[in-house]
């Protein structure tokens, strides 16, 4: 699994628990994989939009600017099974290993 | 680096690698995010977002950029090599079919990439002004070989028509060919159609060369040379004007 699978999983991870907006998205990913660049994560953000898993929709909090939100899709919430299955083996694997 | 600046070069990286429709999206979602950074994180711009161009190149998907290099590099060699051949040391007095070749193919690329996408913005200001200078120029030109060929500058020493007429029409290709390669470029990055100035440019080019390969070639006794050829010309320019006219709509 690579680092690219593990922040594709936060991504898809973060958006089942609620819609969210680019910023928070990428501020909170940036927080978890501080090496990593958040036009990294944008780009990663894209690419699943792209492939279908997430979709945009255009909406407002109470009273603040409308901005672009992202929600998951029926392919996301496969994907994002998919990426945790791996994600487990990993760490069984490392685990029996001795890695904790 | 301020939001501005990161914006600006972000945006013209995303349009000339991703194209004007993909990037529009993507420098819309960049602004968003850049508006919510807060104004005391504007020292960490690049090191949180890294350098807008490589941001761009994140991106970017591989292939389809580089099939845009590669028609880009075709398009940019089609204008060259009328010019090339032109003010080089490769003129004859016989047109080659790779003059149509090269014609066809630019005018042909410049279709595919900038055909029509239904949008119903307005024309750019200043491609009108350009395409309206260059039409000047053209008529310019047409005026100075007119002349020449009629002989209607009396006062002109005749072992000078030559030299003049290569010295008008070589300015005039290498004024089409750089308006061409501008065109190109902000077709892609811009607006595409200024992709209108590239086959003007390209047309012009062309009918140059054909002219001047048909003066090299000039033999005395042949009365009729210039309707003949004046067909040719009237041809290429034709095909030229209508591509022009498509890419503008």
């Amino acid at each position: 699994m690579l680092k690219k699978d593990l922040i594709e999983l936060c991504l898809l991870q973060l958006l089942t628990v609620e819609d969210q907006y680019g910023y928070v998205i990428l501020s909170q990913i940036h927080q978890s994989f501080p090496g990593t660049q958040e036009s990294a994560v944008y780009a990663l953000l894209r690419g699943l939009c792209k492939a279908g898993c997430t979709e945009q929709y255009e909406g407002r909090e109470s009273e603040g600017p409308a901005r672009k939100y992202y929600r998951i899709t029926a392919a996301g919430r496969a994907r994002h099974g998919q990426l945790l299955e791996e994600w487990r083996r990993l760490r069984d694997g490392l685990t029996a290993l001795g890695i904790e | 680096m301020d939001k501005q600046t990161y914006l600006k070069r972000f945006s013209r990286a995303a349009r000339w690698r991703l194209g004007h429709g993909e990037a529009a999206e993507v420098v819309a979602d960049y602004a968003e995010l850049l508006e919510q950074r807060p104004p005391e994180q504007d020292d960490t711009l690049i090191q949180d977002l890294g350098k807008p161009e490589a941001a761009a190149r994140l991106l970017t998907e591989e292939k389809a950029y580089r099939r845009w290099l590669w028609s880009f590099w075709v398009m940019t060699a089609c204008l060259l090599l009328p010019e090339l051949i032109l003010t080089g040391p490769y003129l004859s007095g016989q047109p080659r079919p790779i003059e149509y070749g090269v014609f066809f193919l630019g005018v042909t690329l410049a279709l595919v990439w900038f055909h029509s996408g239904g949008e119903k913005t307005k024309r750019p200001r200043a491609l009108l002004w350009i395409l309206a200078a260059m039409t000047v120029m053209l008529v310019a030109v047409a005026a100075v070989l007119a002349c020449l060929f009629t002989g209607a500058w009396e006062t002109w020493p005749p072992e000078w028509y030559g030299l003049t007429a290569f010295f008008v029409l070589s300015l005039a290709s290498t004024v089409a060919v750089a308006a061409g390669i501008f065109g190109t470029i902000r077709a892609r990055t811009d607006d595409r159609r200024w992709a209108a100035l590239y086959i003007l440019g390209l047309t012009t080019a062309v009918i140059s060369l054909q002219i001047m390969t048909a003066l090299v070639g000039l033999c005395t006794t042949d009365t009729h040379w210039l309707q003949r050829e004046g067909i040719r010309w009237a041809v290429l320019g034709g095909i030229g004007l209508v591509g022009t006219g498509v890419v503008l709509c």
